[in-house]
């Protein structure tokens, strides 16, 4: 059963269009993520859904429920605010409570559910805190708990961890996905870092300039981005773009980029001479081994991470550098010139256009 | 205040601090002078001021003049009118101030800004602009001779000042915790009574002190609008009382610095939000 | 949802549009009605007499007395309580021992009314054992009872200085406020560069406090088009109208002789030049907002 249905929204401010036709359709229980560059329009997106910004065309629909003109509080959602949202004044206890005493609910009922809310989320030795006493991680959890409490069919999340510094954030991650294995609510995600976006969802959405791009599982985006744009924007280090032609040597459909030269396994639906952009991912490189090689490079900068190594390597005749993803503490240093290798077999070719012509094995 | 008490006070001996030190401390002299005049004069009799004897130090704890001052049944008239006005027009002007606050703070429209920059420029005009329109609109209501009018113009008058120090507050306010209110079920005026007011006490103290000191020391109005000795607030009364003390001075004096009294205790102990008032309605007016 | 939010703005807006609207609006306006009738301030018939009044301003010596006495109030405003109050606020901020005390003690006479600062004063002016006198005598060793407020060359000069008094402690924290809101780190950069205390104020304090200088120079203007009270108290714009100001002026027309249509003229004059004044500083709040923030 769907529980959130948009049909083509639209939003603009003025003359201004930010959101341009959205159609998507979350299931009942999905994680759905929202992610793309800034300024592409996930917050006014979820906020649309939320009810805090009006929608200029289109309907949205909750459970079957056109609520595209429904006020915020009887949408059945809930939202968690990267800022969280606190209210200082409060306890957290009434901060929790603060939508149910606003209902003139039972004093009975409140207590209970503040009990079971605070426990999922361990906070009742918390409850009598004023926020700004709580840690950052704690503040988050409040904001969550006064969103549990509603029980609502969706809960909207706008970037909430990216307050949090980088181990809390890995934590509240974990924490996110339990809550949501255990409430098996319907949850939408607005985000910035990938990581979140590819442990956390069900589903990807992923947004430019007020357009879906593509919609998909994490691993899908990840094989089989529709465009360039998907391309790059998923997967880290950004995939490496060529710019090449389409010729047949030997029989064999070949994509030529200055001193680079990529055998396309299958044949591709490409005329020889056509222009087309190749993306191979850092991690289907290496240096020297096994793979075909497909050019020499002379190795600009290299970055130790520790568990892994990236070498960024110039080509003649390529503009960019070319980035290669090695194992922890490769034999590498900068002058180096080196035989790069086709490690992993994923080749993708977009045309000009820049949508995906055919990425295969 | 002398050099010694200054280069105690630094661990250093800075000859430039010092110097300032010297210089401040004269002029700090200099401007107190006239408030330690009046205070002189007030423990004094009236045959020690005109024999010029003002400048010395009071041997005696003289309190007469004091004395005379707060048995003045009129002195008490006067106090409890201008309370009767400062404290309704004080609560009025901010609750009015806080209603267009809000407004232009959370929930701004085309042409807001503009509205609100005519409003706040209502607080620089000179009063002369609009006292007789006023005179003749509260005469023909027949509010002359009572507290009323002072009450509404006050009142008016503060709603400039009110409406842009609440504004400014609001504004401060982060937009997410109105908006994770209205997702709870809260309306407007909820988010403004459970959110953005307990949020805002500093303000409201602020506002409070300032309004009534400026209705406190306020003259012009009461002035136009009353006659009779009943009605008087004490500015005017202590004008008033001046003609009929004239030449004891020890009892102006003494006059003077009970007629200030409130104010100078707000000033006393809300220093801070005073002087913050005065900036923040100065610096973004 | 748009819908609710524009009933809120209309009945948030009302209460206190209406009250504005009815004590100050509407009375501005019809101050520009009164002014072009004969209005005396009681009987119900009057008539219109056109520009009439605003003729009369032109050869009424009282109104030219008058202007040009504002006109000196608010240079006067302009120089001495914004050059005292910066020189107090740059004495002050530089860490001197007991500056909130110092601070306090400059800024006591704001919160007196100006009733009360002009009784003050006329006691320092007080021709026999006035401050001012005695001083004088004490350094002189005559013996003069000089009548600073009854005559005519020095009245008006004297309420200024009063007023003065008073309006240094607002400029002083104006520019208090402004000095704190310089980043610490551009004083520290001076010291690193090596800047003397003279350099450091005059190329980069001096320049940053622009924007504090120009609510004092406005401020200053505006109360000093608003001055009465403490006119009113010590010299009531005498002797011999020396000492008049436009605000003294509307006042002794329209409720002294009640020529309230006369009056108006006048006060339609004072709203044009506050008029003048404040969109003047609108303007350079504006300007001062682009450069600075
Ligand atoms: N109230 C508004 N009025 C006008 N423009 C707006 C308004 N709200 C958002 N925008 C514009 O809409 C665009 C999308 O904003 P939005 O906040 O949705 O971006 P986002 O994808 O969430 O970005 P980020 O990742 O930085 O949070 C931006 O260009 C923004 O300037
Ligand atoms: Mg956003």
């Amino acid at each position: 059963m769907s529980t959130l249905t948009l049909k083509n929204i639209r939003k603009s401010f003025g003359d201004v269009h930010i959101i341009k036709g959205i159609e998507l359709d979350i299931q009942s229980g999905e994680f759905v993520v929202f992610v793309g560059p800034s300024g592409c329009g996930k917050s006014t997106l979820l906020r649309m859904i939320s009810g805090l910004e009006t929608t200029s065309s289109g309907m949205i629909s909750i459970r079957d429920r056109d609520v595209t003109h429904v006020p915020p509080a009887r949408r059945g959602i809930a939202m968690v605010f990267q800022s969280y949202a606190l209210f200082p004044h409060m306890s957290v206890a009434d901060n929790i409570t603060f939508g149910l005493r606003l209902s003139h609910a039972g004093k009975d009922e409140v207590t209970k559910k503040l009990a079971e809310v605070a426990d999922i989320l361990q906070l009742t030795p918390l409850l009598d805190r004023r926020p700004k006493q709580l840690s950052g991680g704690q503040r988050q959890r409040v904001a969550i708990g006064r969103a549990i409490i509603r029980n609502p069919d969706v809960f909207l999340f706008d970037e909430p961890l990216s307050n949090l510094d980088a181990a809390l954030r890995v934590q509240m991650r974990l924490e996110i996905a339990r809550l949501h294995q255990r409430l098996k609510a319907t949850m939408i995600y607005v985000t910035h870092d990938q990581v979140e976006a590819m442990t956390l969802a069900d589903r990807i959405v992923v947004l430019n300039a007020g357009r879906i791009e593509q919609v998909g599982a994490p691993i899908d985006l990840y094989e089989h981005p529709a465009n360039r744009f998907v391309a790059q924007f998923i997967g880290s280090p950004k995939m490496n773009f060529l710019a090449a032609k389409i010729d047949v040597v030997e029989g064999r459909q070949m994509a030529v980029a200055g001193g680079i030269a990529v055998q396309l396994g299958d044949e591709v639906p490409a005329q020889p001479g056509e222009d087309v952009t190749v993306g191979i991912r850092p991690e289907s490189l290496a240096i020297g081994g096994e793979g075909r090689q497909i050019c020499q490079a002379r190795i600009a900068v290299v970055e130790r991470l520790g568990s892994e190594t990236i070498a960024y390597a110039g080509v003649d005749g390529q503009e960019e550098l070319l980035s290669i993803k090695l194992p922890a503490n490769p034999q590498v240093r900068p002058g180096d010139l080196v035989p790069v290798t086709m490690t992993g077999q994923r080749v993708h070719v977009f045309g000009r256009d820049g949508i995906s012509i055919r990425s295969q094995i | 205040m002398n050099d010694r008490l200054a280069s105690a006070a630094m661990p250093s001996f800075n000859p430039w601090q010092a110097a300032i030190f010297v210089c401040l401390a004269v002029l700090a002299l200099l401007f107190l002078a006239p408030t330690i005049g009046v205070l002189l004069s007030s423990l004094k009799t009236t045959e020690d001021i005109a024999l010029g004897k003002l400048w010395s130090f009071p041997t005696s704890l003289y309190l007469d003049n004091f004395r005379t001052v707060l048995a003045d049944p009129a002195i008490h008239t006067y106090f409890l009118n201008t309370l009767l006005i400062a404290v309704p027009a004080t609560a009025g002007s901010i609750v009015l101030g806080i209603l267009s606050g809000y407004v232009f703070a959370k929930l701004p429209f085309r042409g807001s800004d503009v509205l609100f920059l005519a409003i706040v420029a209502g607080m620089f005009f000179p009063p002369q602009v609009i006292l007789i329109p006023l005179f003749r609109l509260f005469n023909g209501l027949g509010l002359l001779d009572t507290l009323w009018p002072m009450i509404f113009v006050h009142i008016a008058m503060g709603i400039p000042i009110c409406t842009l120090m609440m504004r400014n507050f609001f504004a401060t306010v982060p937009a997410a915790l109105r908006e994770a209110a209205i997702i709870e079920g809260a309306s407007e005026w909820q988010v403004l009574t459970k959110v953005a007011l307990p949020l805002s006490l500093p303000a409201l103290a602020v506002l409070s002190t300032l309004q009534f000191t400026w209705i406190w020391n306020d003259f012009l109005w009461p002035l136009i609008f009353t006659q009779s000795d009943d009605k008087r607030t004490i500015m005017l009364g202590l004008v008033f009382l001046q003609g009929q003390y004239s030449v004891a001075w020890g009892i102006q004096g003494a006059l003077s610095l009970i007629a200030s009294l409130p104010t100078l205790i707000v000033f006393l102990f809300f220093q801070r939000y005073f002087i913050k008032g005065m900036t923040m309605g100065a610096v973004k007016g | 949802m748009e819908k609710d939010k524009t009933l809120w703005r209309v009945a948030m807006l009302i209460p206190p549009l209406a009250v504005f609207g009815i004590l100050v609006v509407w009375p501005l306006f019809s101050s520009f009605y009164y002014s072009i009738t004969n209005w005396n301030g009681f009987s119900a018939d009057y008539r219109y007499v056109g520009f009439d009044n605003f003729l009369q301003i032109f050869h009424d010596p009282l109104f030219t007395r008058a202007a040009v006495n504002t006109v000196i109030w608010m240079l006067a405003a302009v120089i001495v309580p914004t050059g005292l109050g910066l020189v107090l606020a740059l004495l002050i901020d530089s860490q001197v021992p007991g500056a909130s005390v110092f601070k306090s003690i400059f800024y006591l006479p704001i919160c007196l009314s100006a009733i009360v600062v002009g009784q003050i004063w006329v006691w320092i002016y007080q021709p026999d054992w006035g401050l001012l006198n005695t001083a004088i005598n004490l350094v002189t060793g005559g013996n003069s009872h000089f009548a600073w407020l009854a005559k005519p060359g020095t009245a008006l000069y004297a309420v200024i200085a009063a007023w003065s008094w008073q309006q240094t402690g607002l400029a002083m924290v104006i520019f208090l406020a402004g000095l704190t809101a310089i980043p610490p780190d551009l004083i520290e950069v001076c010291h690193i560069e090596g800047a003397s205390s003279g350099q450091r104020i005059r190329q980069v304090v001096l320049p940053l406090l622009r924007p504090a200088t120009v609510v004092v120079v406005a401020l200053g203007v505006i109360n000093s088009l608003k001055g009465f009270d403490i006119l009113y108290i010590m010299t009531g714009g005498g002797p011999f109208n020396s000492s008049d100001t436009l605000a003294m002026h509307m006042y002794n027309e329209s409720f002294k002789k009640y020529h309230m249509g006369y009056g108006s003229a006048i006060s339609v004059v004072l709203f044009l030049i506050a008029l003048a004044i404040i969109f003047a500083y609108f303007r350079q709040l504006r300007k001062v907002d682009e450069i600075y923030e």
